[in-house]
């Protein structure tokens, strides 16, 4: 459908995909409008490099996210984005997750937020930092007072939760 | 590394978090092309945080889709799109085919610039051969012109005497010339017809003066013929040739009288 590149397709991709990656860029930026911004540039981003993905190597959803992710992490670390957290005078740490307005009520995601609330703190805390910090493994180590050998092992405990959780909440 | 050992060391969420170096995470997509159990572990830790992604869904709102599709309608869509995907693709491709087309080009310019070359090589070999030989033939004509100019230049000398040897045996008709310069003394003598001399034999010319017998010098048989220089005479009533032991002898041997002039 977007291989073909048209914009018919670029339409159904926004629909299905924009509120899942408005909600991480969101989550990294922590501000509507910038986000907002990112959300854009994201879409223009995939539209112009969509050749570049190889099915081979993993899920469209895995691809995009990725870019979005990557994005909103690069925004972040922006100069013009720390002037203008300065300015407002807000924290640059990660926030936990709020679930507030412009939230999608479906069944599923109802389900998959509950999921993630159910998550350890200390899951959390390393998913929310490498995922969507864009820490690397030895910043995360050091952030966290924790060795290298430790932030890896948590890392795949971490996910291995998640996936537990998840697949329970499909099985229901 | 085992490959359970390797999927449980957590470096595939490490890689799907996006949190290893680009060395490391090549080394996690080598492991994953190499490895169909490692590829579906790493494929289940991505699900995993795409539905942890999907939990934070939120919607933008609806304005942001029309500015979105406003601004991909003014990049001009399709055709845009491709131009801006694959100029890099395409640099390489023209790149590759102008270093291929020049690779040929210069493959055959080599090849006919080789054998021009080699033609030119022999044509220069040939025109140095021809040129050498000439330079002989223009030796031997410049010998033989000097040769007869010199022969000329004696003959013209009004002093000159020409005398004719004729054979000693009316039956054979060999003849010779002698050359004389009464005023300088210099003798030659001409040959033009007289057997070989054989191995261990030289001709010796004498000249006669009141009967008595002087050396004039022995002479071989030139094989280009012409004037040869002899011993220089004061005087002379008579000229003989004989038939001598190699090197000449002192007194003629007169059996071995071959050429005689008239008195």
């Amino acid at each position: 459908m977007l291989s073909d590149r048209n914009q018919e397709g670029m339409e159904i991709l926004y629909d299905n995909y924009s509120s899942a990656l408005f909600g991480i860029i969101h989550r990294i930026i922590q501000n509507d409008e910038i986000a907002e911004d990112v959300l854009q540039e994201t879409f223009l981003k995939i539209w112009n490099n969509f050749a570049m993905y190889d099915p081979a190597k993993g899920r469209l959803f895995t691809w995009m996210l990725n870019i979005a992710r990557n994005m909103a992490i690069d925004k972040v670390r922006s100069k013009e984005f720390t002037q203008k957290q300065k300015n407002r005078g807000l924290s640059d740490s990660v926030s936990p997750v709020d679930f507030e307005d412009h939230s999608v009520y479906n069944p599923e995601t109802i389900g998959l937020k509950e999921m993630v609330r159910k998550l350890e703190p200390e899951y959390k805390q390393i998913i929310d930092l490498l995922f969507f910090g864009g820490y690397t493994q030895s910043e995360a180590a050091e952030k966290l007072n924790l060795p290298l050998g430790t932030v890896k092992t948590r890392s795949r405990a971490a996910i291995q939760k998640l996936r537990y959780n998840f697949d329970n909440v499909r099985t229901i | 590394m085992d490959v359970k050992e390797y999927i449980s060391s957590g470096v595939l969420e490490l890689y799907a978090m996006g949190a290893l170096s680009s060395s490391e995470m090549k080394g996690v997509e080598e492991m994953c092309a190499s490895n169909s159990e490692v590829a579906l572990e790493l494929k289940q830790v991505q699900d995993s945080l795409n539905n942890y992604a999907k939990a934070h869904q939120r919607n933008p709102r609806p304005e942001v889709r029309s500015e979105l599709m406003n601004k991909i309608a003014s990049t001009g869509g399709k055709a845009k799109v491709v131009q801006m995907r694959s100029p890099h693709e395409l640099t390489y491709k023209y790149l590759i085919a102008a270093c291929i087309a020049s690779l040929i080009i210069s493959t055959f310019a080599s090849v006919f610039f080789y054998q021009k070359w080699s033609e030119a090589e022999d044509r220069y070999v040939a025109m140095v051969n021809e040129k050498n030989v000439m330079a002989q033939n223009l030796n031997v004509v410049k010998y033989n012109y000097d040769k007869m100019n010199h022969d000329m230049s004696v003959m013209r000398d009004p002093a000159i005497s020409i005398i004719t040897l004729r054979a000693t045996d009316s039956t054979k008709y060999y003849m010779a010339h002698v050359m004389w310069n009464k005023y300088t003394r210099q003798t030659f003598i001409d040959v033009s017809d007289l057997p070989a001399p054989g191995q261990d034999k030289q001709y010796q010319l004498w000249a006669l003066m009141g009967g008595q017998p002087v050396d004039a010098g022995v002479f071989d048989m030139p094989e280009e013929g012409g004037m040869q220089k002899v011993k220089a005479v004061a005087d002379a009533e008579m000229w003989a040739v004989t038939l001598e032991p190699k090197g000449g002898s002192n007194a003629p041997t007169m059996d071995q009288m071959v050429l005689m002039s008239k008195i």
